[in-house]
């Protein structure tokens, strides 16, 4: 027993003994929990997100704009309705903008209305859900709420249409007869009162209102209205609303990508892992310090700068092959099209590298120990990682986040990858991307060289 | 030119003992066949032959401190810079070190070795400086270091029924000073070593509890830097 309380002793007096570890052991998991919770949780508020979702109504009438006021109620989307030109002025958003701002990924869902021209519908508009579904989650997301918010109130301006088409062909009187009546059929036969049958026909949206919602009132499941946007199919109530609207959808990229999700998955998880294998890497010049390598590789007609470049030039291309590897794995196992556009995956991975390199180059420059390089990179990668979207899509975090994210070399790499794997864009389309990791590797290496010059390592 | 054994094992232990000399060679510009012929060479010289293809890792101590001395020598230097090259290796290793670098200071080559055992200095070195704080406080030959202690032999009275005796009949021919469990003797100036071989056959003290110790490197260095103990 003493002999164990002694080593015991011994383990807890190493441990304590960098402070820099005890540090990194709890604040990492502290740290992590507090960016985590502030991504996904939203700060903790619970909140809904926040899409942004473009709106174009080009019809104009009453049941335009009750859409249009939907959307508008619905707080998981944030509504882009204008556009800003380069004098600062503020435009009402036409469907031409609105697809250059999807074509620049600014915008991933949007809803075109337009008037409807065949007289024989009941409803005067027709629906164009655009999307660019580069991923799962946030599409899901995205469709369930347009699916929602649309159904929600399809019954309301059913009912307004029908009550409007019964006023202008019978007249007032008639009309009025006509609703008595037909509140008397449906309370007869399906149970509700007829006063309540006849308060919905007279004012259907203010009924649905003081009822507590169109659910409510129809009795809808969530299944009901999850079904059908006019393309799908399904025996619900919502499948015969969404027969009623006339929606069409309107893919606007990744329309050939044969294996779309699998595309964003693999490129954010090789992202990752690059990041934490490229660390490693780097971090290894500690190994070679504590060998009294540097010492023998100095003596020789060699600078410091040579073996940091050297070191960078290996990790890079380690990194590089090590992507590569990855796409070539998602295609021979997930059937990702990488061959389509290969160079420019290629440069991108190139880029990507680069940057995940001197990342790491960074790590072991600021750091004095491989275990304090360690701790502070899985803090730092997973916090990449999560805020540049490479397990979750951006656009659900909260402003703030979104904002960091520019900051993270993953949220580049992604937009770089999912530019070629999704979007089809050349690198030269890609230039902003590719300039952002450019910047980051020549920014990062050039710390990482004079932080090596000033510390330890070489002495 | 010169050529660096640091006291660490710089050496890549995960790759072989050829890819190692492969490695410096190189980044003194060697190559090819000049290359090749150099290691071999070095391998012979180091007699790690046999074990050229075999990972540094499964070495022996002796072994990767040859091969640790190879590589500084890939390149031919007119100078070998030795920081403590036999530290934690077998008497049969040190020596083997010892024959190589005195064979090439033979050859022409000048070799600085540092190192904290006296007796290593003594038998390497013709030329020696003491170094204490980073500064050099003697510098000569063995010889001429020396040449200021030479009636400073001591004796060395090692534990026993006589000591105490031994103690009181010595301590008016010189100056006594206690380490550890022995007492040391430095005979003053004009006395001669003979007296106390006569004072021992005549008390009839064992002859094996005295040893006499000539002035040694040793000696001299705890005479210039004193006994505190570095930090």
């Amino acid at each position: 027993m003493k002999a164990i309380v002694s080593l015991l002793r011994k383990d807890y007096a190493l441990f304590f003994s960098d402070r820099a570890a005890v540090f990194l052991t709890f604040f990492v998991p502290m740290a992590l929990i507090w960016i985590f919770g502030t991504i996904f949780g939203r700060g903790g508020d619970g909140g809904p997100v926040t899409l942004p979702f473009g709106l174009v109504d080009t019809a104009k009438t009453a049941t335009s704009k009750a859409i249009c006021e939907a959307l508008a109620g619905e707080k998981g989307f944030k509504l882009v309705q204008t556009t800003t030109d380069t004098k600062g002025i503020e435009h009402p958003l036409d469907e031409k903008t609105l697809r250059a701002m999807m074509e620049d990924n600014k915008v991933r869902f949007a809803l075109i209305i337009y008037p409807e021209k065949d007289t024989g519908k009941l409803l005067d508009v027709r629906l164009k859900y655009l999307n660019n579904p580069r991923n799962e989650i946030e599409t899901q997301v995205a469709e369930g709420l347009l699916q929602k918010t649309l159904f929600t109130r399809t019954p309301q301006l059913l009912i307004a249409a029908l009550s409007q088409q019964s006023k202008s062909t019978l007249g007032p009187t008639r009309n009025a007869a006509f609703t008595q009546q037909l509140s008397k059929v449906v309370s007869q036969n399906f149970g509700p009162s007829e006063e309540s049958v006849k308060a919905l026909l007279d004012d259907p949206a203010g009924y649905i209102e003081k009822q507590g919602g169109v659910e409510k009132v129809f009795g809808l499941t969530t299944e009901d209205t999850k079904n059908g946007t006019g393309t799908k199919t399904g025996g619900g109530t919502g499948d015969i609303f969404g027969r009623l609207l006339n929606l069409e959808r309107e893919q606007v990229a990744g329309q050939t990508v044969k294996n779309p999700w699998i595309a964003r998955s693999v490129g954010g998880w090789a992202m990752m892992f690059l990041l934490f294998s490229l660390s490693a890497a780097a971090t290894s010049l500690f190994e070679e310090k504590k060998a009294g390598l540097y010492l023998r590789l100095l003596a020789a007609p060699v600078t410091p700068s040579q073996i940091l470049l050297s070191k960078y030039i290996y990790c890079m291309s380690l990194g590089f092959i090590q992507l590569l590897t990855l796409f070539i794995g998602g295609w021979l196992i997930f059937k990702l099209d990488i061959w389509t556009a290969l160079p420019d995956l290629v440069v991108v991975c190139l880029f990507a590298s680069a940057a995940s390199t001197a990342f790491g180059m960074v790590l072991a420059a600021f750091c004095t120990s491989q275990g304090q390089a360690s701790g502070l990179a899985t803090l730092l990668i997973l916090t990449m990682s999560a805020v540049g979207g490479a397990m979750f899509p951006t656009s659900f975090m909260p402003d703030f986040i979104q904002q960091i994210a520019h900051a993270s070399i993953v949220y580049w790499a992604m937009e770089g990858i999912m530019g070629v794997l999704w979007a089809g864009k050349s690198f030269w389309e890609l230039w902003l991307e590719l300039l952002a990791l450019g910047l980051f590797a020549v920014g990062a290496l050039s710390l990482a060289n004079w932080q090596f010059r000033r510390g330890s390592i070489f002495r | 030119m010169l050529g660096l054994v640091p006291q660490a094992l710089a050496l890549y232990e995960d790759l072989s003992a050829e890819k190692n000399l492969s490695i410096f060679g190189s980044l003194y510009g060697l190559s090819g066949k000049r290359l090749k012929l150099r290691i071999s060479a070095l391998l012979e010289q180091v007699q790690l032959v046999e074990r050229r293809r075999d990972c540094v890792k499964d070495f022996s101590g002796g072994m990767k401190r040859r091969l640790n001395i190879a590589a500084a020598l890939l390149h031919e230097p007119e100078i070998l810079l030795c920081d403590e090259p036999t530290v934690g290796v077998d008497p049969q290793s040190r020596n083997a070190i010892f024959d190589l670098l005195q064979g090439l200071n033979r050859s022409g080559m000048t070799v600085i070795y540092t190192t904290h055992y006296m007796e290593e200095a003594e038998r390497l070195c013709p030329r020696l400086a003491i170094i204490d704080h980073g500064r050099i406080i003697a510098c000569g030959t063995q010889a001429d270091l020396l040449a200021p202690l030479a009636l400073e032999t001591q004796v060395v009275l090692l534990p026993g029924a006589h000591l105490p005796a031994a103690r009181e009949a010595m301590e008016t021919h010189g100056k006594l000073a206690q380490d550890g469990d022995r007492w040391l003797f430095t005979p003053a100036s004009g006395f001669k070593l003979s007296a106390v071989y006569a004072l021992i056959e005549s008390r009839g003290w064992p002859l094996t509890a005295f040893l006499v110790r000539p002035p040694s490197l040793e000696t001299l260095f705890l005479h210039l830097t004193g006994r505190t103990l570095r930090e």
